[in-house]
């Protein structure tokens, strides 16, 4: 019983952190860019949608669901060209654009502080407290909103990755910018392009995540977690960082279980630095 | 830089050398400032003699400047010296040698626990329990040094991981840390049996460490080991093929760097008579990063005088505590736009505008 309850909601959880790893991955994929911002992103998205839940009363929640992705990509459109561009293109050094992320993460969640208050909020909709039956296993409402929308969202970036000139745009540059550059693909469109569908998923991980959790501006926290999941499932690779997801969201919740559950962050990156230790580049990286 | 660290690129590590940046001072090579001077010139100082005349000039301001002050601003002086020894070593160790670490203030408090637990706990004294946190500080960055065999990226977020495991083992041992509710009742630093019982004795004890903490690590930084560091900090894979044992410089400067933070970190229980795991979490990490490089990246003084800046001036702007942390947030930002050799290069900038002025 409480097995498929806790086997449940270790799933649950993956798959948030592996949205919020994917988006990671696919910046580090496109500048080569570490952005430990990528949790405070996700923290804003669920803001946005607590805002569009708030100004209209009754809204659905895939409403909030577009509001926040919409919202955050323009931010990760004006962050990225504001704070990414200039330092990736005079070759700034890797501990540098570090630190920028982490400013610029620091600033997003004391700023989202400012605005939405110190206080946690909940969504104020019906979502919050819904609790369905399946199967004979009372599980959270959001839950199958997560089911669905996850995979949902893997097969449209994989339809983005292989079928359209974007995507495939993305891809060539990632592999070997010069090239691309010689057939029409500019750096900077790449890097905007990749920035607003990463903070996008960001925001919808957000989103989905608040029902389960408050939202409040510290709660970027948890996409450290993300990082993990991008790191062990081989950072720039989308497959890596949802099984990553997976991996840290199952240890830490059976791993919980077993050792304490005030350990599961420790329990999360311990199975992080062991994979790491195994295969140096993670799960997906070729094998030296 | 970037993209020669993710190995699943094996092409980048061949990228040819003639792309590299050059090894600036990374070679021991004729000097060439100084020796040819011709005769007649006014007197310039070396690279060296310069260096000491600005840890002459820094230490003076901070022994005499809390002291003469007094009152609240000795308070500030004890809190600046031991973040001052903890951003020397984080300095050396990703300002210098380029080996970033996420998760610094952990070390800071392996040093503070181990400091409080072995003289409360097994009556040691001071220098005896400060050696032990040193040289457990020293082992646990050996542990980390070992996860250098991940690449780049890897290691980074390996050392936020090891971050976050050393603070929750400190935050959830309940028996031997207190917990959460951390440890009060430290007692007085004692030295061979005398209790430094007022602020200027702790003031003292401090800058004598942090004085001496400098002094080597500038010592360290002009000799072969120094040369390795930046070497190494400037691009691995030339430092690499010019000869420089990579891994094991790499694991030195971690290790020194760790061995730093666990000193400063023995003194901080003293300073606030009482410690939480709270002062060791991620956010202090960062504070410390940032007071590297506002500071400036590279720079030892620029670590001392980013350590003041952090700690001081939020003092003064207590009013506006709850905008504390953006901030800084706002202050990183900025001064790696507008600053990006931090205060030391101004500084350095502005010395060189002077001087070629004055000749």
């Amino acid at each position: 019983m409480s097995f498929v309850i806790q086997l449940m909601s270790g799933l649950a959880i993956g798959s948030i952190y592996g949205l919020v790893a994917v988006g990671f991955s696919m910046i580090y994929r496109a500048m080569g860019l570490v952005n430990f911002a990528q949790g405070d992103m996700m923290m804003v998205g669920a803001f946005l949608g607590y805002t569009v839940l708030a100004t209209f009363a009754g809204a659905p929640f895939w409403l909030a669901i577009v509001g926040a992705m919409l919202g955050a990509a323009v931010l990760g459109l004006v962050i990225e060209r504001l704070a990414f561009r200039p330092s990736v293109k005079r070759k700034a050094d890797q501990v540098y654009l570090v630190l920028l992320t982490l400013g610029i993460g620091i600033v997003l969640s004391n700023g989202a502080r400012l605005i939405w208050g110190a206080n946690p909020v909940v969504y104020p909709t019906p979502l919050t407290h819904e609790i369905v039956v399946v199967a004979g296993y009372p599980l959270p409402a959001v839950y199958l909103y997560i089911a669905v929308v996850t995979p949902l969202l893997l097969a449209a970036l994989h339809l983005f990755f292989t079928r359209t000139w974007l995507g495939l745009a993305l891809r060539a540059a990632a592999d070997d910018p010069e090239t691309a550059a010689t057939f029409g693909i500019r750096a900077g469109l790449t890097s905007s392009a990749s920035f607003a569908i990463a903070t996008a998923i960001g925001a919808l991980a957000g989103v989905l995540y608040a029902p389960i959790a408050f939202v409040s501006f510290d709660m970027g926290a948890i996409g450290v977690k993300a990082f993990a999941a991008a790191a062990l499932g081989t950072l720039g690779s989308i497959p890596g960082a949802v099984i990553g997801g997976f991996i840290i969201g199952l240890g830490e919740t059976f791993g919980g279980q077993l050792i304490a559950t005030e350990y599961q962050d420790s329990i999360a990156f311990a199975i992080m630095i062991a994979v790491l230790i195994l295969r140096p580049t993670g799960l997906m990286g070729a094998r030296s | 830089m970037s993209r020669q660290e993710a190995q699943a690129k094996p092409m980048a590590q061949a990228k040819p050398l003639t792309q590299a940046k050059p090894l600036v001072g990374a070679l021991p090579g004729p000097r060439s400032r100084g020796a040819a001077r011709p005769a007649g010139r006014a007197w310039r100082p070396t690279e060296t003699q310069r260096d000491w005349l600005v840890f002459a000039l820094v230490m003076a301001v901070a022994w005499l400047l809390p002291v003469s002050l007094g009152g609240f601003a000795l308070y500030l002086g004890l809190i600046v010296a031991f973040h001052a020894i903890a951003a020397l070593g984080l300095q050396l160790m990703v300002g210098v040698a380029g080996q970033l670490s996420l998760g610094h203030a952990a070390f800071m408090g392996i040093g503070a626990y181990a400091t409080v637990i072995l003289e409360k706990r097994f009556g040691l004294s001071f220098p005896l329990a400060c050696l032990g946190a040193v040289a457990l500080t020293t082992a646990a960055g050996l542990l980390m040094a070992q996860l250098i065999r991940l690449n780049g990226v890897y290691f980074k977020i390996a050392t936020f991981g090891f971050g976050v495991i050393v603070h929750q083992i400190i935050a959830n041992w309940v028996s031997l840390t207190g917990g959460t509710a951390g440890i009060t009742g430290v007692p007085p630093l004692t030295i061979a049996g005398y209790a430094l019982r007022t602020r200027l004795d702790l003031f003292i004890a401090e800058m004598v460490a942090l004085t001496l903490v400098y002094a080597l690590l500038l010592r360290l930084s002009h000799g072969r080991i120094g040369r390795a560091f930046r070497a190494l900090g400037q691009n691995e894979t030339a430092a690499r093929s010019v000869g420089i044992p990579t891994d094991a410089y790499r694991m030195i400067a971690i290790t020194l760097g760790c061995a730093a933070a666990g000193l400063a970190g023995s003194f901080m229980p003293h300073v606030f008579r009482f410690i939480s795991p709270e002062s060791f979490t991620w956010h202090e990490s960062v504070v410390l990063l940032i007071m590297i490089t506002v500071g400036g990246l590279g720079s030892l003084p620029g670590a001392i005088v980013g350590a003041a800046l952090l700690v001081v001036l939020p003092e003064y702007l207590r009013d506006f505590a709850q905008y504390k942390m953006l901030a800084y947030g706002v202050l990183l930002i900025a001064s790696m736009a507008l600053m990006p050799r931090g205060v030391a290069g101004l500084l350095a900038d502005a010395a060189r505008r002077l001087g070629r002025r004055a000749s």
